[in-house]
């Protein structure tokens, strides 16, 4: 529970570092470059790790297409990067997303992914190595209000408590919780339903 | 109590379902326990916030891990399945910086990408003049990236990539046009190697990632696509084009903005 708090901290710090890392950037300041390519070296081993996980259901080549479209993307999407989380879950999102995208576009999707459903259906889903994969998480929060998705990432993603979120977001305690809520159950029942969000990700 | 009072239920719901102090336990002491509805309600969303938490620690795990340098067995596994190693991605950012910020002054003669992706940040740029005294670092310090990966990951082999910009020159479509065919190029062509048009929606605002539709490999320097993906095209795209060696590794990718316009 110690290094949790302290995670909490040192991510406090990360935090503020990315933003300005990030907006100095887009600014061209050219002394932060570095720091944000190194940042931006995960992409390519995500994107391959994310691969080889689903059973590496595209080849090197088009690999190569995706993570040079990433490496892209981000760049051109750095702007919307609000420092509400860390910089390094943003990328990691983006890359997961993408990959997904490219390969509903595809028709590639590996057979586990129909099977989300069934996993939060299903209560003992949890007890298993059958989790519930955060790609589906992540893919319907984005469906949801923006507030909703934002408190309930904030929440489950980053660790923070209600007095973070009502502080971060300008919110009162009370309204967090109840759009917290109202999101929860939302987000439930479009994972249940198998809900799958058009192409339009990222 | 047995019936769900919705209004008086579902204002003490959130609370409980905070999952905050002994949330069990204050669920049992509450008038709510009684109700059937809000037990199941307690246990579905308890269950599911679980699975959340669950998904968020294994993201973090996740995250850590990819951001974390690779041992040099994983490092060749990145490069050989993705084709980019770090100096590659090095590459690949630090022109997209030179490009962006006019560092660049081959850069000036091909396109005007700054302003380009300046409208598709919204604006979020600011003028290079801000910078004014490290503007004039930018190339030292692009430089020192460069050596600086070189220096760190010599057991890497350094990827194909070659910067691009002076010889290359996106032709049309560019600016406002009435009609996107033929997507045109003047740029040097590997040995054997060849070209691959992609296009892409900047028609909504948010930048896409999937291509709207994109030409196969190509050795000529002009691509029309069918009239009927010519005729799906948005209003505003970007193109991009990419250039491929023999061994069909990327080598050079550079993009290009349009509107179409009636007149």
């Amino acid at each position: 529970m110690a290094s949790r708090a302290q995670n909490v901290v040192k991510e406090g710090v990360v935090r503020h570092t990315d933003l300005e890392m990030v907006r100095r950037t887009v600014q061209g300041d050219p002394l932060v470059l570095k720091d944000l390519i190194t940042r931006l070296q995960s992409v390519p081993r995500t994107l391959a790790y994310r691969n080889r996980k689903l059973g590496r259901p595209l080849n090197s080549g088009e690999l190569e297409d995706l993570t040079q479209d990433v490496l892209g993307s981000i760049w051109v999407k750095l702007g919307d990067y609000s420092g509400r989380g860390s910089f390094d879950a943003w990328v990691y999102r983006f890359c997961v997303l993408a990959l997904l995208s490219r390969l509903r576009k595809l028709r590639r999707l590996p057979t586990p992914f129909a099977d989300a459903a069934q996993r939060v259906r299903d209560p003992l889903a949890k007890e298993s190595e059958d989790r519930l994969e955060y790609e589906h998480i992540h893919e319907s929060l984005a469906t949801l209000d923006r507030r909703e998705g934002d408190i309930i990432r904030l929440k489950h993603f980053e660790e923070n408590t209600f007095e973070e979120i009502s502080a971060r977001l300008g919110m009162s305690k009370s309204t967090v919780k109840s759009r917290y809520y109202r999101g929860l159950i939302k987000l439930k029942r479009l994972l249940e339903v198998g809900h799958h969000p058009s192409e339009e990700r990222p | 109590m047995s019936a769900h009072e919705v209004e008086r239920h579902e204002e003490l719901l959130p609370e409980i379902l905070s999952r905050e102090g002994d949330f069990r336990a204050n669920f049992e002491a509450s008038p709510l326990f009684l109700c059937e509805e809000c037990r199941r309600l307690f246990a579905d969303l308890d269950g599911f916030s679980m699975q959340l938490d669950d998904a968020g620690e294994a993201e973090r795990r996740e995250v850590l891990e990819m951001g974390a340098a690779p041992n040099q067995r994983e490092a060749e596994a990145i490069e050989r399945e993705t084709g980019f190693g770090p100096e590659r991605v090095a590459a690949l950012l630090s022109a997209k910086f030179a490009a962006s910020h006019e560092t660049s002054t081959e850069m000036d003669s091909v396109s005007d990408p700054e302003s380009e992706v300046e409208r598709a940040l919204g604006g979020a740029f600011s003028s290079p003049a801000r910078y004014p005294i490290a503007m004039a670092l930018a190339v030292v310090v692009l430089l020192g990236i460069g050596l600086g990966w070189a220096l760190i990951a010599p057991e890497v082999e350094p990827a194909p990539w070659t910067p691009m910009g002076e010889e290359t020159r996106l032709v049309h479509p560019r600016d406002e046009v009435q009609s996107y065919a033929p997507f045109s190029w003047r740029a040097p062509r590997p040995d054997n190697g060849t070209f691959r048009v992609f296009v892409f929606d900047e028609s909504t605002g948010r930048i896409g990632i999937e291509p709207l539709t994109s030409s196969g490999h190509l050795s000529r320097q002009t691509w029309t696509p069918s009239p009927g993906e010519l005729e799906k095209l948005p209003g505003r795209i970007r193109w991009e084009l990419r250039v491929y060696d023999a061994s069909g590794a990327l080598v050079r990718s550079l993009p290009a903005w349009a509107s179409r316009v009636s007149r």
